[in-house]
């Protein structure tokens, strides 16, 4: 199974399974969520198998919950381990959150205090998800609604402790870094800046929803044009990292999609001819 | 500490209790920090209710997109997650429904989401194992007391006393236009997936009522008594539907499908 992943891909979703394999579209990746494979069996697996056929794949979930205070949960990290041997995707991503407390689960990825004890307690936990896996995990940053009074450090200074710490790689959204940035008021250029470039494995681009006193990271629309400026910023301090166009709610014809991956290629193109003449 | 922080977390955004363990800010955007956390009790509740209008499609066409929506939204505010996968949840909406007054005015719903539920386990089950007839002939006649069936993973039965199934169907793409269904007479079913489709099948009592009996009692002699003379042709007939998927024998490793033999 061929596994380079290059250039712009487009996240798997299953809305658009026959659209892909009846006219085969020329996307370099997929990122699949592994979260919609973690069942036994049945038709998501027949797509996937015949998807990863014919494309490299990345794997990315949001359901390991790697923040929170009870024991990982062994059964989801298991599976996630027999999808990974199954479809042998390039890497596998997962972001730097919690969902569950020891009652319930809110299928949501919350934010920690930015503390020294939290990036440790994470550390701990990629660092048990790297040993199950055999393989280095790529972690993302959030986008995130609230802050604590209890942080200690930036959300970039937090992040990159972490990566150091469990010797992982980091997953750059770049709209969650303009999400949080306008709604906790810090610069978005200044966390670029402070991510630790050589470890940014891939980077991720989405649409959110401008509330007013509020944005939302909701995926459901075109990426804006303050977010294709900054993925220009990231894209200067990080080089030619591959990129992914993200759509989860409202999810559009797979034109629309191409059209988006399309304007991020444009743009990746741009940078490293820039980047190439002033080198 | 950072459990009780969790805990409270959680409690806060499903029910509204108040945070001690930490101390959240308002945002930049002049938001007060309540209500930035209601930026996530909004978002789970909407991710929690296209859960069930995800798992429940049919019922949400009977019923209306808007009745579906308040009734789906009432549920989950009484019903915090506490799955690990989001197709995990909403097993008990069919009960909530049946105790919830609004519902009386439509009577069907309930059985309609029994069935949708059987149907959303049934897609995402195992896929079935080829049943070993040759291992099975040798275990039945040497160790039959000790041979207990295994049922395919994905089997549900529903008992409904209107057609639920034609009501299903009714509102699949392939029904003909401006037929109606007729609902008149009770449906005893299986819903299973013996390959890539999900079956639901209208099965007779005798058939309803092994199938019973095996989900609490997997052994081959309680199923001979149960069924006397007929097991001889209820057998193999619940073997050739896939219905029955493979045997073990009691206190031993041996399974007989065609994976473990
Ligand atoms: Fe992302």
């Amino acid at each position: 199974m061929q596994n380079r992943i290059e250039g712009v891909g487009l996240g798997l979703r299953s809305c658009h399974y026959q659209h892909i394999l009846s006219h085969k579209p020329r996307v370099p990746w997929f990122e699949v969520m592994t979260d919609n494979y973690m069942g036994a069996g049945g038709q998501p697996h027949q797509y996937l198998e015949q998807i990863r056929q014919r494309y490299p794949v990345t794997f990315h979930g949001v359901g390991l919950s790697l923040g929170s205070a009870a024991p990982l949960n062994k059964e989801y990290l298991h599976r996630l381990k027999e999808l990974v041997d199954i479809y042998q995707p390039a890497w596998v991503s997962e972001h730097l959150c919690w969902c569950a407390s020891d009652e319930y689960n809110s299928h949501e990825l919350l934010p920690l205090p930015y503390t020294e004890l939290c990036a440790r307690h994470l550390a701990e936990r990629i660092d048990q998800v790297q040993n199950c896996l055999g393989q280095r995990l790529v972690v993302e940053n959030l986008s995130s609604y609230v802050t604590f009074a209890e942080s200690e450090m930036s959300e970039w200074e937090f992040v990159s402790l972490i990566c150091q710490l469990a010797d992982c790689d980091l997953l750059l959204d770049v709209n969650n870094v303009y999400v949080s940035a306008t709604n906790h008021g810090f610069s978005a250029a200044d966390y670029i800046s402070g991510v630790p470039a050589k470890r940014v494995r891939e980077i991720h681009l989405a649409g959110f929803e401008d509330q007013g006193d509020l944005l939302l990271d909701s995926h459901s629309r075109p990426v804006y044009d303050a977010v294709w400026d900054l993925y220009r910023q990231a894209l200067e301090r990080v080089g030619p990292v591959p990129t992914l166009i993200e759509w989860d709610n409202d999810i559009p014809g797979f034109e629309v999609l191409e059209a988006e991956a399309e304007k991020a290629r444009a743009i990746a193109a741009q940078t490293a001819g820039e980047v190439s003449c002033a080198g | 500490m950072l459990a009780e922080f969790q805990r409270q977390f959680l409690r806060a955004i499903y029910d509204g209790k108040p945070i001690s363990a930490a101390q959240l800010q308002a945002n930049a955007l002049g938001r007060s920090a309540e209500h930035c956390l209601m930026a996530y009790s909004d978002s789970v509740q909407a991710t929690l209710c296209k859960a069930l209008a995800e798992i429940y499609p049919v019922a949400r066409q009977f019923v209306g997109e808007r009745f579906f929506d308040a009734l789906a939204m009432r549920y989950v505010q009484q019903h915090p997650s506490e799955v690990t996968r989001l197709d995990d949840y909403g097993e008990t909406f069919s009960d909530f429904c049946t105790g919830f007054e609004p519902v009386q005015q439509v009577p069907h719903l309930p059985a309609l989401l029994a069935l949708e539920w059987a149907w959303h386990r049934a897609f995402h089950s195992a896929d079935s194992q080829a049943f070993d007839f040759a291992a099975f002939a040798v275990a039945a006649e040497q160790q039959a007391g000790r041979l207990r069936f295994v049922l395919s993973d994905q089997l549900s039965l529903v008992a409904a006393g209107f057609r639920v199934d034609q009501l299903w169907l009714c509102h699949q793409p392939q029904w003909p236009d401006g037929q109606l269904p007729d609902l008149e007479a009770p449906v005893q079913l299986v819903i299973h997936r013996p390959g890539r489709e999900v079956f639901i099948e209208p099965v007779d009592a005798e058939e309803f009522s092994m199938l019973e009996h095996l989900l609490a009692d997997p052994g081959l002699e309680g199923l001979c008594d149960l069924l006397g003379e007929n097991v001889a042709v209820l057998l193999p007939r619940a073997i050739e539907h896939g219905w029955i998927c493979g045997f073990e024998l009691e206190n031993d490793e041996y399974a007989g499908t065609d994976q473990s033999v």
